[in-house]
This record gives C-alpha cells, sequence and structure tokens, in this order.
C-alpha cells in the first residue's frame, strides 16, 4: 500500500469488537515510556505521537485501556478477541479514513515486551493497537501482560 | 510529510520558548535502527536486531531463533551490494542450490563488522573466528563495537544488512557434508551458508520503553506527576524536533 501524508488521528473503530472512539495524542513520559490516556480522557484511544500518524509509512501506534477503577471495563476491554483479518478503521484531521486488516495478535509479558517488533521499522504503513492483559497483580495493581494487536494498512 | 511533524514539533517548541538548535548539526548520534530477520536457504531460523550509533560506536543487540543448537553461528554486518537481503527461495551453489555466502553477495555486498562475544575481533577479517560466535539455537547477544566513521555513518543511514550464518542443510545435527564453504576450504559450507538475514533500517519514531500501563487500577486516576513540568515537556519535544530533522536528512 502506498503512504499516505501525515494527518493526526482523530477516531478509530474496532467494528468486529464494538469499539469507537475519539483518539487524542500523548507522548513519553521523563523514563521514555509511553504516557498512558488519563483524567477525563481516560476511556479514550490515545495515539503516541511521535509514531508516524496512521497511513503513514511505519508503525502508528495507538493505546487505550483495559480496564478503568473499580476493574470496570474500558475501551481496550475486548481488544485481545480481535482476530487476524478484522478491520480497523482510523479517522484522520484531513477527512480521509485509513483502515487497516490485523495480520497477528500477541501477548506478551511487560518485562519482555517485544520492543523491535511493536515499535521497529516498517516498509509499509502499519498499525499497533495496545492495551493490558493477562493476569492481574494484586499486590503490584497491574496487569503482568500487553495485549499488542498488529494491522497493515488495505485502504486509505 | 515528515516536514509537518517537524514543523509541528518546531512550533510547539516554539510555544514554550525553546531554542531547536540543542544539538550539533548534521550528528546522527542516537537515532535507533532495527532489523527483522527472516530466513535464508529454508533454515527456520528467524529474529531481530536493534543498533544505535554514537559517534564511531555501534551498539547492537541480536535475538535469535531456530538455528541449528550447538554449533557457532558466524554473525555480521554487510554493508554494500543493494543494502537488501536476498529472499528466501534465491538459489546459489551450494549443497542442492542452498544459497552460499557469496552468491548473496550482489544483495547485501561483503562483511563490515564481525559480531564476536567479547573479547573477540570485529574486523571483516575475523568473519571466521568461528570460537566467538554464539552457539545456541536461541541467543540474545549485545555488544558495543568501536567502527570506522565510514561505517558508523552507513549503519546510521541504513545501509547496515545483518547476516547469521549456519545452516544444517541435511539434518545431521552438526556442519559436515561434502561441500566445502566459498569461503573458507577448510570448513563444511553448512558452517557458513547464511541462515537469516535483516537490513537494519532507521526506526520511524522515537522507540517507547518498557512495556504500556493501560491497566487498570494502577493507572485510573493518576495525573502526570508535576514533576514533568514544561521545561521538561519541551526538552522532550525538541529532542524530538532534532530527531526528525535529523532523519529527514538521512533517509
Amino acid at each position: 500500500m502506498k503512504p499516505l501524508r501525515a494527518s493526526e488521528p482523530t477516531a478509530v473503530r474496532i467494528p468486529s469488537i464494538g469499539v469507537e472512539s475519539p483518539v487524542h495524542g500523548l507522548g513519553l513520559d521523563e523514563e521514555g515510556r509511553l504516557q498512558v490516556p488519563s483524567g477525563e480522557l481516560y476511556d479514550q484511544v490515545a495515539w503516541y505521537d511521535g509514531s508516524p500518524s496512521p497511513g503513514e509509512a511505519g508503525p502508528a501506534v495507538l493505546e487505550g485501556h483495559v480496564t478503568g477503577a473499580g476493574y470496570a471495563p474500558s475501551v481496550f476491554f475486548e481488544l485481545g478477541a480481535t482476530r487476524r483479518g478484522d478491520l480497523i478503521e482510523v479517522d484522520r484531521a484531513d477527512g480521509s479514513t485509513a483502515t487497516f486488516k490485523v495480520t497477528e495478535v500477541k501477548s506478551s509479558p511487560k518485562d519482555e515486551f517485544p520492543r523491535v517488533d511493536v515499535y521497529g521499522a516498517t516498509d509499509g504503513p502499519e498499525l499497533r493497537v495496545i492495551t493490558c492483559g493477562g493476569t492481574f497483580d494484586k499486590e503490584a495493581g497491574r496487569h503482568l501482560d500487553n495485549v499488542i494487536v498488529f494491522a497493515k494498512l488495505v485502504t486509505g | 510529510m515528515r516536514t509537518s511533524r517537524l514543523a509541528l514539533f518546531a512550533a510547539t517548541a516554539a510555544l514554550v520558548g525553546l531554542p531547536l538548535a540543542a544539538a550539533p548539526a548534521g550528528a546522527a548520534d542516537g537515532d535507533e535502527l532495527t532489523a527483522e530477520l527472516t530466513q535464508l536457504n529454508d533454515s527456520g531460523a528467524s529474529g531481530t536486531a536493534w543498533a544505535t550509533v554514537d559517534g564511531t560506536n555501534v551498539e547492537i543487540s541480536l535475538e535469535t531463533q531456530g538455528l541449528l543448537d550447538g554449533a557457532p553461528h558466524a554473525q555480521h554486518i554487510h554493508i554494500g551490494g543493494q543494502n537488501t537481503c536476498p529472499a528466501n527461495d534465491k538459489e546459489g551453489n551450494g549443497f542442492e542450490g542452498a544459497l552460499q555466502t557469496s552468491d548473496g553477495a550482489d544483495e547485501y555486498g561483503p562483511i563490515a563488522v564481525t559480531l564476536t562475544k567479547e573479547p573477540g575481533m570485529t574486523g571483516a577479517e575475523h568473519g571466521l573466528d568461528v570460537a566467538d560466535f554464539p552457539a545456541e539455537a536461541s541467543y540474545s547477544y549485545s555488544r558495543t563495537i568501536e567502527v570506522s566513521q565510514e561505517v558508523a555513518q552507513q549503519v546510521a543511514n541504513g545501509d547496515g544488512v545483518i547476516v547469521v550464518h549456519g545452516v544444517d542443510h541435511d539434518g545431521s545435527g552438526e556442519y559436515d557434508g561434502d561441500t566445502k564453504s566459498d569461503l573458507d576450504p577448510e570448513l563444511p559450507s553448512e558452517a557458513t551458508d547464511p541462515a537469516a538475514c535483516g537490513e537494519l533500517n532507521p526506526a520511524q519514531m522515537a522507540m517507547p520503553h518498557g512495556g504500556v500501563e493501560t491497566g487498570g487500577s494502577s493507572t485510573s486516576g493518576v495525573e502526570y506527576p508535576a514533576a514533568i513540568g514544561f521545561g521538561t515537556l519541551a526538552l522532550a519535544l525538541g529532542a524530538f524536533g532534532l530527531v526528525a530533522a535529523r532523519r529527514r536528512a538521512t533517509i
């Protein structure tokens, strides 16, 4: 697929799991970690604004919470149920929609996060959608795994 | 397309009053490069590579799977040719049409850096110092290697290709067979035939570190720590701007 021009994402839809959310930009914290949605935007999807915009060459990175306070489902509660071939539609500020097809769904312990697979260089436009999953460690107050959906641009 | 992102960061930095010219112009230091290693010769091997260049130091790490266990795997950064990998189904002059190392030279060029373990030598002439290479089916390799200025620049530009060698074509569990290596007639060709290859390309972003804390109660209600004031934010944004500027210059 030919890459699209840069244009920031404004909304995302994953019809197979009923996800529909506005998208806001987030950066890295002082330790180089990806910041996560918080406050009023807690239950919305974020785009890592240092990554390519969805449709540009390279892996665009989207993230969202799996649960909120009291373990209430958040925007990506069902992300782990996506399957190869599912479509992900990303609306962009220029009015276009970039549509991606899921190629792989991975679960990985956070301390063995596959950094190169997820964030490394790609030839064409791709998408990574990240949330948490796996065992919830009550003592540490966190999920031990990340669920990562890999997708490639099919129409833009 | 990068122009607009650069412009965005520049504008943001300008808003918070941070000059963008904080680092020497033209430096490629700190850019991250990645490679996905895929099989050659139907070896079943795969992996990833990561590198960053700091002056004439190349820090590099490899993660491999699916190689012959208990046999040394020569590994190099090749530079030259088309700076690409041959296709897995490309045939050559080896055992039953196997691709030998020199059969892929049009694609990946000659050895530029030898990825031995400490304290092995790392020059091209040490490409077959077999005692100094990892010898497991799956391994993690990491080393910082001093190279020439030219090689450092070529790696930073994305010209490097990682090649991992050693293929057990006949499934005997060791390097053997009548076909001799095209690199050293004292070695069986299985010991030096390429098993996996990946092109080291500049990452298209500043790659985040660690996992992503998109869980439940650990993060709910936590606003950005006050410590991340505008100053830190501005510095980070300034760094992004510089990275974007460098990429424009080097791609």
